[in-house]
């Protein structure tokens, strides 16, 4: 292939990976901590289901910075900032080819099976490039070892900052008070 | 979000374009299937190794580990004011703040801290970790004032000003040594390496944040979304001019703290009420919140 057909073949082939980004069928992973997937798009709505760093959610549609999403068979929203496109969509890939062997489960180190097969391969498997940045990086081991060379650091003051949190009764109840009436801007 | 698509979708690009080589004629029985997994994968890795060039391609996950590491170095120079019921309020101020900000929701969520010193000054964090002093708590003088400084602060969090102050050789460093293998444990050897990088990219953050300050057009930037916040938010937004008035009328003996690192809080001033009336940004204070705020103002 020369130079010019080489790059005219993978623009065609973004277009096709930005339109499988876009569209509902899409699968997400959660890349923090922990999300509540709510029954409304709003921060304080009704949390029905938790998802956890990793987990996949399946696009059932995008409304401004929300997504509708299905987890685990439970439908509900959750904010665009906890969730980062998985690489394997759900059809343009060819990745897909390939089952989820018990070798790669292993290699993935996520030591979880695969939910339900009958969610679809995009839904159930591990995508590799997941598996290569998940949890790689400057990580917990990176911490350790920095606390090591640093043992003046005030590391447990941070603990216990982390600790503070704002639990969605309370928020409910300041934002009551406080009458807030929240504006788009324009 | 659209950039983040940008890079996944220039990953999964790149993942698709080396498949599509790698897989070609090869046997579909077991065995083959399980080898062709094994080199797509070191493949894949090699690629989404290569791809991650820059800060924004840092993961929540890797901001917060940096993020820790700034907040304990910042908590190593201060101490914590250890008053609980302040402590509370500023948390419920800023949680709303951060819920209209740009990035609501950071990898283990923001926490807001009172720190004790005369210093008029707040810091913020990667990953959400956000600090006041008990000086700039002193010259506050309402909830949309206190709302102000921590959408300035939680701005510059979902703004990355941080970690943009890391330098590229750090980060370029860190991500080489990311390796191929999808293992979570790394080498001794690799290890060391990583803490460097990581240690390295801890210096430049603190270096920016506590010593030099960030950029003006930073600063500046994070005041334009400190408005915009507010304003969703459904606060007065003439809360951070206000506050600037009090900063700009204030002397400071040493020009230490906030002096040293901002600019000039009467360009603010301007800048600021500029942008509240170009972007119809007027909100309205309400008795409510004053009053609440009275009960945790500093004596």
């Amino acid at each position: 292939m020369n130079n010019r057909l080489a790059a005219l073949a993978i623009a065609i082939i973004a277009i096709i990976a930005f339109a499988a980004v876009a569209s509902a069928g899409q699968t997400l992973m959660v890349t923090i901590k922990q999300v509540s997937i709510r029954a409304d798009k709003q921060f304080y709505a009704k949390a029905v289901a938790e998802a956890k760093y990793q987990d996949k959610l399946e696009v059932v549609k995008q409304q401004g910075d929300w997504y509708q999403v299905t987890f685990n068979g439970v439908q509900g929203w959750v904010h665009n900032s906890s969730v980062g496109a998985a690489t394997k969509g759900s059809s343009s890939t060819t990745v897909a080819s390939a089952k989820p062997s018990d070798s790669e489960a292993a290699l993935a180190g996520k030591g979880k099976a695969a939910p339900g097969a009958s969610s679809g391969v995009a839904s159930s498997k591990v995508s590799d490039e997941d598996v290569a940045l998940a949890g790689k990086g400057f990580n917990a081991q990176v911490e350790g070892d920095y606390k090591k060379k640093n043992p003046n650091l005030n590391f447990a003051a941070v603990d216990s900052l982390e600790k503070i949190s704002v639990s969605d009764k309370d928020a409910t109840d300041f934002m009551q008070v406080g009458r807030f009436s929240p504006r788009e801007v324009k | 979000m659209m950039k983040q698509m940008a890079k996944f979708g220039l990953s999964a690009l790149a993942a698709m374009a080396l498949v599509g080589c790698a897989t070609g004629g090869m046997p579909a029985d077991a065995v083959g299937v399980a080898s062709k997994a094994w080199e797509k994968r070191e493949a894949i890795t090699k690629t989404a190794t290569a791809l991650r060039k820059g800060f924004s391609d840092l993961t929540p996950e890797e901001e917060y580990f940096i993020g820790r590491a700034v907040a304990a170095r910042i908590l190593t120079d201060y101490k914590p004011a250890n008053d609980p019921a302040k402590t509370n309020y500023i948390n419920l101020v800023g949680d709303y703040v951060a819920k209209n900000s740009k990035m609501p929701l950071t990898f283990k969520g923001y926490h807001f801290m009172l720190i004790a010193s005369d210093e008029v000054n707040a810091f913020a964090a990667p990953g959400g970790f956000v600090f006041v002093t008990t000086g700039l708590y002193a010259k506050l003088a309402s909830e949309e004032q206190l709302a102000a400084v921590l959408a300035h602060e939680v701005a510059h969090v979902s703004l990355k000003h941080g970690l943009s102050s890391i330098k590229a050789a750090n980060l370029t460093q860190a991500f080489t040594i990311l390796g191929t293998e999808a293992v979570k444990e790394y080498s001794k050897a690799q290890l060391g390496e990583l803490t460097k990088a990581f240690e390295n990219s801890i210096n430049d953050i603190i270096n920016n944040l506590v010593v030099n300050g960030y950029s003006r057009s930073q600063e500046y930037d994070a005041d334009s979304e400190a408005l915009n916040t507010a304003y969703r938010a459904g606060y007065n937004p003439k809360g951070l001019s206000e506050f600037l008035k009090t900063l700009s009328g204030a002397k400071s003996a040493n020009n230490a703290g906030f002096f040293k690192t901002h600019p000039p809080a009467s360009d603010r001033l301007k800048e600021a009420d500029k942008l509240i009336a170009s972007g119809k940004l007027q909100g309205v204070d309400n008795p409510n919140r004053q009053s609440r705020f009275n009960k945790f103002a500093m004596k």
